[in-house]
């Protein structure tokens, strides 16, 4: 298990990489407003353990790269401080997701 | 040309860069750290325009209940469009790695005070230089007194204190009787008689009359002896403010648990007997008339803190906080005698005229009610007593009345069942010495005005 120090270094230096990538360009402000958010899910309140697990499972497919848009929209879409949207869109993740398997 | 005032101070003692950063990295470590600073700093404070700006964003989010972590600050500081470079971002990065430090916030925080004060003491030095060399066929008999007087402001302004020259003291009290005026004759006009209230209500009618409410700045003591209604009567007053009005104020509770506090409510809310609600004994219709009371706890301003350790400091820091997010316009501390003490060698009074002292402070300072619950003693006086009634602007006891008073009182007996008086021991305000019968029923922990009975 990592100490508290270096789930902190881990936070902090994420949450700088994250800000860098939106500063040059190379992500929107959608995608940065969901990554802090995950980071600060996943490292703060340590919650979303499925999320997690599932995105570990996702990985992008030459063949069908509109299955991977839909999942990127559906990411995206997610609102961490409700519950309900929560749940609904993780279930629609899980689907996405185990259609590559 | 002359060497400018600021080019002869260093820059050591115009700005100390280093205790910004550690004001702001506490604050985006503690909660403690970001009450204390957000309400001991502005942001004209910050010598550097980006610390400024990240306390500006933490006070965003500190007034919006958002713990301001580092995500949450880069994410406000995007929005309003404030973080907007690499160096930016570093900057932030760099404090809320290598400042960890909250236990010497206060240290901190004044000597980011005492350089914000230097500075604008060098621009008062600097313009009146300027004011010097500008005119030169001035009156220096007013020179100087508009330059007294401006330092003084700026002496004043920083001890948070101010003096009330001849003419703010007639305006202002010419003021207060023209209020008083328009008042009695809205009373006699509009309400009838009935006299409007200049704070919150007491939650009975003839305690109202006297005192005409609990007012921003009051400290309220109200005194009962050991299970003789202390907290039945503070949440008789929560109802009243924070139910029946929807105001918010804040509950301490140093010897009850969240579930005791909800359990009274239950009762005080239905008027069900609370040791049928304790042990379940209920059927299923009051059963729902108990859920509909909670219904209107649910959307009441009550905000409650069981808080087995408190102690004077941490009611301050409470209050800020309430005060800032919730806006309370009432605090009740239930009750004083169990707060921790720091000092043993302190006597038991001297510890609570201490906290007293601080509360009273408390609720000029944030301009709020400040109630305080306190233990008489078995024979109904108070440890302190003397100097606790100084410190209060209202000072009641609550005391069951004496039975041969029931029987021989003639005044008493013009009220339907009476059981208890408050008394009001002192009040700044208004009469004092007077003895209102009240009906509480200590089995639904429900209090309210003795009726008169029907002539």
């Amino acid at each position: 298990m990592p100490t508290n120090a270096e789930w902190k270094l881990l936070y902090d230096d994420t949450a700088t990489t994250i800000m860098d990538l939106f500063i040059t360009g190379r992500i929107d402000s959608g995608e940065l407003h969901f990554l802090l958010n995950l980071l600060e899910t996943v490292i703060i309140k340590r919650e979303q353990r499925e999320l997690i697990n599932l995105l570990k499972k996702w990985q992008p497919r030459a063949d069908c790269n509109e299955v991977d848009d839909i999942i990127k929209a559906t990411l995206l879409a997610v609102d961490f401080k409700d519950q309900s949207n929560l749940e609904h869109n993780l279930l629609i993740l899980r689907d996405l997701i185990n259609l590559g398997e | 040309m002359p060497v400018s005032i600021r080019q002869q101070l260093s820059d050591e003692m115009m700005f100390d860069l280093e205790s910004e950063k550690r004001v702001l990295s506490s604050m985006l470590h503690s909660e403690e750290a970001c009450i204390e600073a957000q309400n001991s700093l502005t942001t004209a404070d910050f010598y550097s325009p980006k610390h400024a700006t990240i306390f500006e964003l933490t006070g965003i989010l500190f007034a919006r209940e958002i713990r301001p972590t580092y995500v949450e600050v880069l994410k406000e500081g995007h929005s309003l469009g404030l973080l907007k470079s690499t160096r930016d971002i570093e900057e932030l990065k760099h404090i809320v790695e290598h400042y960890i430090d909250d236990e010497n916030i206060k240290y901190w925080i004044k000597r980011v005070r005492d350089k914000a004060r230097v500075r604008k003491f060098v621009e008062f030095l600097k313009n009146s230089m300027e004011l010097l060399q500008s005119e030169s066929d001035q009156e220096v008999e007013q020179l100087l007194m508009e330059a007294e007087e401006k330092l003084t402001n700026l002496t004043a302004l920083e001890i948070d204190d101010r003096v009330d020259t001849p003419e703010d003291m007639a305006s202002l009290g010419y003021d207060e009787v023209e209020r008083r005026f328009l008042r009695y004759r809205e009373i006699q006009e509009v309400h009838k008689g009935v006299i409007p209230l200049d704070g919150l209500t007491t939650g009975f009618d003839s305690l109202n009359r006297i005192t005409l409410g609990y007012k921003p700045g009051d400290l309220i003591i109200l005194g009962a002896q050991t299970g003789h209604g202390k907290t039945a009567f503070a949440l008789h007053t929560a109802k009243a403010v924070a139910v029946d009005q929807g105001m918010s104020m804040l509950y301490l509770n140093t010897e009850m648990s969240r579930q005791q506090i909800a359990l009274r409510w239950g009762s005080i809310l239905s008027s069900i007997d609370h040791d049928r609600i304790r042990i379940g004994d209920i059927n299923e219709n009051e059963l729902s008339i108990i859920l509909n009371g909670y219904s209107r706890l649910r959307g009441s301003g009550f905000y409650s803190y069981p808080c087995p350790n408190l102690t004077p400091e941490k009611t301050i820091s409470i209050a800020r906080k309430f005060k800032t997010q919730k806006k309370i316009d009432l605090m009740i501390i239930d009750y004083i005698g169990r707060m921790e003490k720091h000092d043993p060698r302190l006597q038991e009074w001297q510890m609570l005229e201490q906290i007293v002292k601080t509360q009273k402070m408390l609720a000029q300072n944030l301009q709020v009610a400040v109630m305080c619950l306190v233990q008489l003693n078995p024979d109904g006086t108070l440890q302190g007593a003397k100097r606790m009634k100084n410190e209060s602007d209202l000072m009641l006891k609550l005391s069951p009345i004496p039975r041969e008073d029931l029987a021989e009182d003639e005044e008493l007996k013009k009220y339907v069942n009476p059981n208890y008086y408050i008394s009001i021991e002192k009040n700044r305000d208004g009469r004092s010495g007077v003895r209102i019968p009240i009906q509480f029923d200590l089995q639904k922990q429900t209090m309210k005005d003795a009726e008169r009975m029907a002539r």
